[in-house]
């Protein structure tokens, strides 16, 4: 019953953050939104059991990628203004993000996710297969780009009460590649920052 | 923040089982997972605790607000506050009221659902980081397996409603104070997280009685000392990186009063600017807390022959130390500049934290199943030999700094600089 409650609650705030997003006429106003949307996500990953995921979705999401899609849009935009963002390509966007959906709500009905039978954790995945609220979070979820990559730790998450060391050993074991890969990207896009502030 | 007063009173009456009961709301009555604890029930529970975290939070407030202004008017050598009532303790009750009083204005051009969200949301961040807050053993809200990550991202989300006040009032000032303010957070919280996870990865936990467990007399402590003594480098890191972070003299450029009034709450008045004040306090105590935990052992007593005096007390005691270091920097230092303080935390902070962190991941594998005084030894030996080589670059680069300007900017004494460049070379 609570974990029903509960994830109602996030994934209604999810779902509604995206919602504000598409409908507030101001672009400032839609990046606002689109941080509610953020913590709902994490709300998900906490109802889940991958408490470390949330807090870094927070972290990470909330206090970072959200103040630098602030800081983009102050500095491509009329800030003080308070006229309407270009809209005219809403059809197509329509069509764009109702593709997405539905190839990702296919996907996330056809995954065999993991179970783990007689577990607090568990019950909350079973709950959600069930549920037809599932499938739209699990959109709201894709739409940060973050849910795909991340399914693998799902399942770690349930496993044990300190998912952080599991975390931690897949990631220096399993995924060590990948790992390292993306470090080096960062590193990239750093340098290159770096580069173009100096010129 | 009035209603609240007669709850307070009605514990006052059960003062000899208080600490009992707390304990007793905090741990025992907390939901164990599988527990046949109902819905209801932790719902009471849960809206009990966030209860008694609000009014310590907000009596500590209130008096640190009268601390403040007693300890810097002393340091300049003036009295403080003292009319309304003994010591001028009724201070507090007279600001609020004062405050809430005035008129409540919303500026015309201001967007006003944005404008009046940033007000109210600017509170949350600053107190739902005291859920992971361990006040004594037991005394703990929530003791989750994360609690310092909690703490920290629950901190980072404090940008939005700077942003949102900035941006929603409509003013060229605010709007600066805005930017500067999350230009300044979101830099100072890469060295702040950087400076505790020296401290993390000797603990080996992210758990606040997990970490205070792992230092002094009492636990499974790992060489028996607090973390300062193992991490200075690290507490002087977070210690300043904490003072921009919640935006405090010398590092309060946002809200640089000389240049751009009051930066993003200038369009506030009344009790929707008390807010923001509010939650500068918070964000003080909370702040000093969580370094108590991570730094200086939390509930625990520097000696263990001190250990009959209630951990509570210990946590006060040393929460209100770090809040007296922050209003004594206050009384002392003056303001940087913008491009100072930017330049400080990119070029100073950051690198000195991962060479921090670096030394101190290399020494706790050296050192690991060592006796604790070896382990100590050891440690100090490591930081001493940093800050060493700090001061030698530090001096290097003031010598190579002060012979280039000479050189550069005045060609008369072109000689004097080529001279001290010799001398430096």
């Amino acid at each position: 019953m609570m974990e029903m409650l509960a994830f109602g609650l996030v994934a209604g705030v999810a779902v509604g953050g995206a919602i504000g997003v598409v409908a507030a006429r101001n672009v400032f106003v839609s990046a606002l939104w689109l941080v509610l949307s953020f913590i709902g996500v994490a709300g998900i990953y906490a109802i889940l059991g991958a408490d470390f995921l949330a807090a870094t979705q927070v972290l990470i999401y909330v206090g970072a990628i959200s103040v630098l899609i602030l800081f983009a849009v102050m500095l491509t935009h009329h800030v003080m203004g308070d006229e309407r963002s270009n809209n005219r390509q809403a059809f197509l966007a329509f069509i764009v993000s109702s593709s997405v959906v539905a190839a990702l709500g296919v996907l996330a009905y056809r995954t065999d996710w993991p179970i783990r039978p007689a577990d607090a954790g568990g019950s909350v995945v079973t709950a959600m297969r069930g549920d037809p609220a599932g499938s739209s979070a699990a959109s709201a979820a894709a739409q940060t780009g973050a849910s795909t990559a991340l399914t693998s730790t799902v399942d770690l998450a349930l496993n044990q009460d300190s998912n952080v060391v599991r975390l931690g050993q897949a990631l220096m074991t399993e995924h060590l590649l990948s790992f390292e890969i993306i470090s080096l990207v960062l590193l990239v896009a750093l340098i290159g920052a770096i580069v173009i502030a100096r010129d | 923040m009035l209603h609240a007063l007669p709850l307070a009173e009605s514990l006052a009456e059960t003062t000899t089982s208080l600490s009992g009961w707390l304990t007793g709301l905090f741990s025992g009555t907390a939901p164990e997972p599988g527990a046949s604890s109902s819905a209801a029930g932790i719902i009471v529970a849960s809206i009990l605790k966030a209860t008694v975290i609000v009014l310590i939070v907000q009596i500590g407030m209130l008096y640190a607000t009268w601390g403040e202004r007693k300890i810097i008017g002393r340091m300049q050598d003036r009295l403080g506050p003292n009319r309304v009532g003994l010591f001028g303790l009724a201070q507090p009750f007279a600001d609020m009221i004062k405050m809430l009083t005035k008129e409540d204005i919303t500026p015309t051009a201001a967007h006003k659902w944005v404008y009046n969200l940033g007000a109210i949301l600017v509170v949350p961040p600053a107190i739902i980081g005291f859920a992971v807050v361990a006040l004594d053993r037991n005394l703990i809200a929530a003791d989750l397996s994360i609690g310092a990550l909690f703490f920290f991202a629950i901190g980072s989300t404090a940008v939005m409603p700077i942003f949102m006040a900035g941006w929603g009032s409509r003013n060229k000032y605010a709007l600066l104070g805005a930017m500067r303010a999350v230009a300044q957070v979101v830099s100072y919280e890469i060295p702040q997280v950087l400076s505790i996870v020296g401290v993390l990865l000797l603990a080996g936990t992210l758990s606040m009685n997990g970490l205070i467990h792992s230092q002094g007399p009492i636990g499974d402590a790992f060489p028996g000392v607090w973390f300062i003594l193992l991490q200075p480098i690290g507490f002087v890191i977070f210690l300043l990186a904490t003072t921009a972070e919640i935006e405090r003299t010398p590092f309060d450029i946002p809200e640089a009063e000389s240049e751009i009034i009051a930066g993003y709450h200038t369009e506030y008045a009344g009790i929707k600017f008390g807010l923001f004040y509010l939650a500068l306090y918070f964000v003080t105590i909370s702040a000093s807390a969580v370094g108590a935990i991570l730094f200086l052992g939390g509930w625990q007593p520097p000696f263990a022959f001190l250990a009959g005096i209630p951990g509570w007390i210990w946590m006060t005691a040393k929460t209100l130390a770090l809040v007296f270091v922050f209003m004594w920097l206050r009384g002392t230092l003056p303001r940087l500049r913008v491009d100072q303080l930017m330049a400080f935390a990119w070029k100073v902070l950051v690198p000195i934290s991962l060479v921090n962190l670096m030394v101190t991941g290399l020494l706790a594998k050296l050192v690991a199943g060592r006796a604790p005084l070896m382990v100590f030894g050891a440690f100090t030996v490591a930081n001493v030999a940093m800050v060493a080589l700090l001061i030698w670059l530090v001096a290097g680069w003031r010598r190579f700094n002060a012979a280039r300007q000479i050189t550069f900017e005045r060609p008369a004494v072109q000689a004097v600089g080529a001279a001290l460049r010799r001398g430096a070379a």
